[in-house]
């Protein structure tokens, strides 16, 4: 059972990180190559927060968002009064420096041997310490992110968003500041991302950089495009199917290193067929088809 | 201060392969190739696998690298890129099959040969010249002479051929290009044979120097986007001087400050370059209009 329950909450740390990917490639039709180093500043911030300061559970996952939401300014201000290429060359160079920076600085984030001992999370007196426990945290993490993400949306600040994915220049000649627009989505996407990073953390209870590669950034991506981008339901499906992937490839037998690799392959194999064939997804309503 | 230099030169020269192919290709079909990285990658193992695992010889693994390199390129661009373009798909949509390509192809590698280092070395032991107070390595005069002489040769190409003036056409309007008779397709496909072609010899010359890992594609790969950033040209000669400016100012930053703030240097370069000047150096035309 608690591999059932292990399977569950991985599952919505993905959806959160593919709800919050999908509010921008899906909606606003940025696609960003840092959800992964997002995702890591996010697991790195709350779990140092934890192990020095000792930091409250709540506190530290929130401070950890705020902190990446402020630095998901630096990339998105210069990089989005640009054309759209290069917001996804911003995007891919903050991934790289992270995960160096992650792997590097010894003396805070203590390089690859990574950052261990993060108790479990107790949250105002109720103590996650069982794996039923924490997939109901995890399942109410997914859930806000899920509303976060339909909410807005759905809000007239999402049907801005839809313009600017269709026509950037029409939308501006009706008096929207896109800029204002495209960073303040930038910021909330990240910050979710730095949840899901948080909560992770948390399950874990330890970390290091390999688990925030941009490789993880392709997956996310490949969620939300295989589920179906801009659709409610798409970047769920997306997680669903990404993550049940290697643990069918271990039933059929396969040792863990080759599952590894082969089912990064798979999903490769599956975002070119996708492109190639169904740029929707599966079923998804926005394709990147401008 | 002669050791920063000597190091930015050889590094310098690497980086120029690899991002004259990679914005030769983004200047002809209008997107971010990053399944360049892997192509680089496949030279490496190529040239291992003819090298040393059937003991030809280094001279023949380099040959059999960037055969390797040439044949992948050219059957992405023609099995997938090409029909693909045939319903008019976007530069997104483009650039998110390189992605697919990169983690499948990336991690097959990590399949067959593993995730270990491997070791492709021309010679067992390195000859050390010393000049003026800077220790350099013989494989890093070679391999700076090799690729000098690439680029040099890529250059005459661009310039002197019809095949070099046909690519210049298509890089400033392909349908302008297309409407005077030229194949696009035919010449996109020589672009990607000899981009990928450049790349896996970039791999192979550098792997001379470090070593061999499923994974080394990726930080070429930026540095080649920075440089194409940079240079904001598909001109060789401005591809080769932003790669030295940015190999020189990384190495600079990795001899004054601790080693690990040499990507985050050349990442606040980019960030630098799209604020105050995102045609780069040498672009003339704005990048900031929309679509």
């Amino acid at each position: 059972m608690d591999f059932f329950f292990h399977i569950l909450i991985l599952v919505s740390i993905y959806v959160v990180l593919s709800a919050s990917l999908d509010l921008l490639a899906g909606h606003a039709g940025l696609l960003s190559v840092a959800h992964g180093a997002f995702y890591g500043l996010g697991a790195y911030s709350s779990a140092l927060l934890v192990t020095r300061l000792g930091a409250p559970f709540v506190v530290s996952v929130l401070s950890g968002m705020l902190i990446t939401g402020f630095i998901s300014l630096a990339i998105s201000l210069p990089a989005l009064r640009l054309h759209g290429d290069y917001f996804v060359i911003a995007t891919f160079g903050f991934q790289m420096v992270l995960f160096s920076v992650l792997n590097n600085w010894m003396d805070v984030t203590h390089g690859p041997l990574g950052v261990s001992g993060i108790p479990q999370p107790s949250i105002f007196g109720w103590d996650v310490n069982s794996q039923l426990n924490f997939l109901i945290l995890a399942f109410v993490f997914a859930a806000f992110a899920y509303v976060v993400v339909y909410l807005l949306g759905s809000s007239p600040f999402g049907r801005v968003l839809h313009a600017i994915r269709e026509d950037e220049v029409f939308t501006t000649a009706y008096g929207k500041n896109t800029l204002y627009f495209k960073v303040v989505t930038f910021a909330v996407s990240a910050s979710l991302a730095a949840m899901a990073g948080g909560l992770y953390a948390h399950y874990i209870t330890y970390i290091d950089p390999t688990s925030f590669t941009v490789m993880e950034s392709i997956l996310i991506i490949s969620m939300v495009i295989i589920g179906g981008a801009g659709s409610l339901w798409g970047p769920l499906v997306g997680a669903l199917i990404l993550v049940m992937l290697p643990e069918v490839l271990r039933f059929i037998g396969l040792p863990n290193a080759a599952a590894a690799n082969l089912r990064q392959i798979i999903y490769g194999i599956l975002l070119v067929v996708m492109m190639m064939f169904r740029p929707r997804g599966l079923i998804g309503k926005y394709s990147f088809s401008k | 201060m002669a050791q920063v230099i000597a190091n930015s030169l050889a590094a310098a020269s690497v980086y120029t392969l690899v991002a004259i192919g990679f914005a030769l290709i983004y200047s002809t079909v209008r997107f971010f190739n990053f399944a360049h990285a892997v192509v680089y990658t496949i030279g490496a193992y190529g040239a291992y696998t003819v090298a040393i695992t059937f003991s030809l010889g280094w001279w023949i693994g380099l040959g059999g690298g960037i055969l390797l390199s040439s044949a992948v390129g050219i059957v992405l661009e023609i099995c997938i890129y090409r029909r693909m373009r045939r319903w008019n798909a976007s530069a997104t949509t483009l650039f998110i099959t390189s992605l697919g390509l990169l983690v499948a192809a990336q991690n097959l590698l990590s399949l067959l040969f593993g995730d270990q280092t491997l070791v492709l070395r021309r010679k067992s032991f390195d000859r050390i010249f010393d000049v003026l107070s800077a220790r350099i390595t013989q494989s890093q005069v070679e391999g700076f002479l090799l690729a000098a002489i690439l680029c040099f040769a890529t250059w005459l190409v661009l310039r002197l051929t019809v095949l070099g003036r046909e690519i210049r056409a298509i890089a400033n309007d392909p349908d302008l290009a297309q409407s005077t008779g030229i194949s696009v397709d035919k010449v996109v496909v020589c672009v990607f044979a000899a981009g990928s072609a450049l790349a896996g010899l970039a791999a192979i010359i550098f792997a001379d120097q470090t070593d061999v890992k499923p994974d080394i594609g990726m930080h070429v790969l930026l540095m080649a986007v920075v440089v194409q950033v940079i240079s904001g040209t598909h001109s060789i000669p401005g591809i080769a001087l932003a790669a030295c400016l940015i190999s020189f100012l990384r190495n600079l930053s990795i001899w004054l400050w601790p080693a690990q703030w040499g990507e985050t240097i050349t990442f606040l370069l980019l960030i630098i370059f799209l604020l105050i000047r995102p045609q780069g150096v040498f672009g003339q035309r704005s990048r900031t209009v929309a679509a």
